[in-house]
């Protein structure tokens, strides 16, 4: 029979900071999920004996500050979820845990995209989302005809022309066709 | 001598080209500086003295450091030419999962050798003095070591110094319920390089680093005894929200001078009486 290579301390906390699903399995039987992991004899006592209320403190701790950052990005399209924001991102976040120096670029426009196919496509800004497209992008410039790019605190129909500097920074620039 | 400065951000760049007196220094955060702005890093260094700040190296992850993320981090240093580099004594990710934030590690010997091991190779990589910070956490894990016991071996074995967060220890000591100021007597003086502060949060009974509050006033309590303990050598702080007016930030950069200034000269007082 194959034996599963048991984990270290900090490997099996990741998984429990990262998966819902392992978690709850791990608040109701902390034993059962040490063994199915399964952890090192030498860090199973460490493991079982977590706080279950601190563990679920820094879990969410983890996806609310990943909103933060995906809302500093994305700042119109949290607007227009308003209370619905902390819920949708949670349902997101959960599966998705993107990687490396760009991680909350690629998390903004994952969470676009989850929007897109999971809700109301109304409610993601598109000029905000051509927008961060086109910056963890590769293309020279890019156009678009848009019904949401903001003006103060209203959305305008515009072309919206967005083009890369010689060093690599996006930029843009609009053309309103109504005020 | 000492460094008084702020962590560099986007929102405040405008203000630290106007060369503000109280600022004697910046902290970079390298990995806001990984794609592109080499170029402002190398100017901003000709004005300020410059520390750079590790968020994601992971030094707590045991297997070898991600060689990418190093290979990014020493490209900042190179062009910043900081005084020190400075990283997180945490976990950030494993070969499994990036959760993109800073989580704790087990204070045991084994760890010990892992991050001191890792310490080492980014010191001598970015052939930079290393220094390590203590984080806040909601979990605290069991270990063989207590973590003042742990940061003094580590700053031993490793050769690296400590970035006290006065924050993340006030932080901690509230919610975890312990004394900040014994914890700071455990700790041998001498390894504390410099200190962060950022003002706390407190949200639903818990006390939080969200790097969105002005310094209050326990907090400049604790740095003034810290300020007394040891030979700091800088203070940054930290801002990354709610960014203040700069009359807000030039009063505690001003703040944080006045406490230097008697907290040298208390104990050069004390040295030439004793």
């Amino acid at each position: 029979m194959l034996r599963l290579k048991s984990l270290d301390l900090t490997t099996a906390l990741a998984r429990l900071l990262a998966d819902t699903e392992l978690r709850n399995a791990f608040v109701g039987d902390p034993e059962q999920v040490a063994d199915q992991l399964p952890i090192r004899d030498a860090d199973r006592d460490a493991l079982i004996s977590l706080d279950i209320e601190a563990l679920q403190r820094q879990a969410m701790t983890l996806i609310d500050k990943r909103l933060y950052e995906v809302g500093r990005i994305i700042p119109q399209t949290i607007e227009r979820l308003g209370c619905q924001a902390i819920g949708e991102f949670h349902r997101y976040a959960d599966q998705n845990w993107p990687s490396g120096h760009r991680r909350h670029f690629d998390d903004a426009l994952a969470f676009l995209d989850f929007l897109n196919s999971h809700g109301d496509r109304a409610i993601v800004c598109q000029s905000e989302r051509n927008w961060l497209r086109f910056g963890v992008g590769q293309r020279r410039f890019s156009l678009h005809l848009v019904f949401d790019l903001m003006v103060g605190k209203r959305p305008r129909r515009a072309i919206q022309f967005l083009y890369r500097r010689h060093d690599g920074t996006p930029r843009q620039f609009a053309v309103y066709l109504s005020l | 001598m000492w460094w008084i400065g702020v962590g560099y951000r986007r929102e405040l760049a405008q203000w630290i080209a106007s060369r503000p007196p109280e600022v004697g220094c910046l902290e970079i955060t390298a990995e806001h500086f990984f794609g592109a702005g080499k170029g402002q890093l190398r100017e901003l260094s000709r004005d300020y003295p410059l520390f750079v700040h590790g968020l994601g190296l992971s030094l707590g992850t045991p297997g070898p450091l991600d060689q990418s993320t190093l290979d990014n981090f020493a490209a900042v240093v190179e062009a910043a030419k900081p005084e020190w580099i400075s990283e997180h004594i945490a976990f950030t990710r494993t070969n499994e999962v990036d959760l993109g934030h800073l989580n704790p590690i087990r204070p045991s010997r084994e760890t010990l050798a892992v991050l001191s091991d890792h310490a080492v190779e980014v010191s001598e990589r970015c052939d930079r003095p290393l220094i390590l910070e203590n984080i806040t956490s909601h979990l605290q894990l069991d270990g063989d070591l207590c973590e003042t016991e742990f940061l003094n071996q580590l700053c031993e074995r490793a050769g690296c110094g400590l970035l006290l967060d006065v924050t993340n220890l006030f932080i901690n000591s509230r919610n975890h319920r312990f004394n900040a100021g014994r914890w700071l007597r455990e700790l041998e003086p001498r390894h504390i390089i410099q200190l962060h502060v950022t003002g706390y949060s407190i949200r639903d009974g818990r006390w939080q680093d969200l790097h969105a509050e002005p310094i209050q006033d326990d907090l400049f309590e604790l740095i003034r005894e810290v300020l007394d303990y040891a030979p700091v050598q800088s203070i940054i702080i930290e801002r990354d929200a709610n960014f203040p007016c700069n009359d807000e930030l030039i009063h505690d950069l001003k703040k944080l001078d006045a406490a230097f200034e008697v907290a040298r000269s208390d104990n050069s007082v004390g040295t030439t009486s004793g």
